[in-house]
């Protein structure tokens, strides 16, 4: 068995996503060849990656995606259920048995935005808070893709949904949406 | 008679100075061990370049048989250099496999599939729902960014122009939840 003085988990995780330069690249390629440990350790963040697109695209983890990513989605042939809708606005919405994801596509006012929040409320309650949500303030635009699992298991209801921005003390709601949900009808 | 325990205990140089010494069936034991150990990482350097589980395991195949054949016939005159030699022939056979396999990436590209995905090997070492319940205890930012990265390979520099982050930003909160995930899958959080 080879000694070797091991890679840094960032490393490894840079060069499977291809960021190291030419050099780095060629040492850390040597180094995972002569140094078993290494190549372990490797082939378990290429394990833990593969996991965590699986608990994605089987509709079992809620992300905030950007358009770009929404785009890629659609064109590698995934169903998607988008909802566009206009800050203060409301949908009608559902989510069929094919469909992949279902993305609401929130409409807002995000210049001089640093902090934002997204807020789940139904029948007067807080669901869900997901503080300093990714997003880009120049797409004026926050892509939600909630886990199609759960979403599956709704029944007819509103959920209402808020864009708060939280970059400074004194909270304001950016933007409310009303999501008026109807449960697939079953055959 | 040398015991599997024994090679296990030998360093690759040393298994490759033993098999290009060898004659006949004598370092069979050597090879077979050389190539338990080789053939995941020429697997790995394979997925990292082709994309492609079937195209990685066509590359290791292809490698160790190269690399046992240059042994046996003693053309390795260092076997210090063995990972070398390694890395260059996987170099070299990636460039054949890309061609090869280029078609068959079309088409997996035009019909996703969850279950299609470059992976070590075919045995899942995490739990599924586990998984997806650590990422669902992570926060949305840590969570999105993991997604985002690993749906695609894609790099910190693709998301933080998306983002309007910059990359170092992106990688820090990469690795921070990557550390998180890793210790809530081997449920030490």
């Amino acid at each position: 068995m080879n000694a070797c003085a091991a890679l840094d988990p960032a490393t490894l995780v840079e060069y499977w996503l291809g960021e190291l330069d030419t050099a780095r690249e060629a040492d850390a390629e040597l180094h995972v060849l002569r140094c078993g440990a290494c190549a372990d350790r490797l082939a378990d963040v290429v394990r833990l990656g593969s996991a965590i697109r699986k608990a994605f695209v089987r509709g079992n983890v809620s992300a905030v995606l950007t358009p770009a990513f929404a785009r890629q989605l659609a064109a590698a042939g995934w169903r998607l259920r988008e909802y566009r809708v206009p800050a203060n606005g409301s949908v009608r919405c559902s989510v069929a048995p094919d469909d992949h994801f279902a993305l609401a596509r929130l409409q807002a006012p995000l210049a001089g935005v640093e902090r934002l929040d997204l807020v789940r409320i139904a029948g007067g309650k807080v669901l869900e808070r997901l503080a300093n949500v990714p997003f880009d303030r120049a797409s004026d635009e926050v892509v939600f893709a909630p886990a199609v699992t759960a979403l599956r298991t709704l029944h007819d209801e509103a959920i209402h949904v808020e864009l708060v921005d939280a970059s400074h003390d004194a909270e304001r709601v950016l933007a409310g949406y009303d999501f008026i949900h109807t449960a697939w009808p079953s055959k | 008679m040398t015991t599997v325990g024994d090679l296990a205990a030998l360093e690759d140089a040393e298994l490759a100075h033993r098999i290009a010494a060898g004659r006949g069936d004598r370092a069979c034991a050597e090879e077979a061990e050389l190539c338990r150990r080789l053939a995941p990482r020429a697997r790995l350097y394979g997925l990292r370049h082709l994309r492609d589980p079937h195209a990685a395991a066509d590359l290791a195949q292809q490698v160790m048989l190269m690399t046992l054949e240059r042994l046996r016939a003693g053309q390795l005159r260092d076997p210090a250099m063995l990972a070398s030699f390694v890395l260059g022939t996987c170099r070299m056979v990636v460039l054949d496999l890309r061609r090869t396999h280029a078609r068959r990436a079309r088409l997996l590209e035009t019909y996703a599939t969850d279950e299609e995905q470059a992976t070590p090997d075919d045995g899942d070492r995490f739990d599924h729902a586990r998984v997806a319940d650590c990422l669902s205890t992570l926060p949305v930012r840590e969570r999105s960014i993991l997604v985002m990265t690993f749906y695609a390979e894609r790099q910190a520099s693709e998301l933080a122009a998306e983002l309007g982050l910059t990359e170092a930003n992106v990688r820090v909160i990469r690795h921070r939840a990557l550390q998180r995930m890793r210790a809530c899958v081997e449920g030490k959080a």
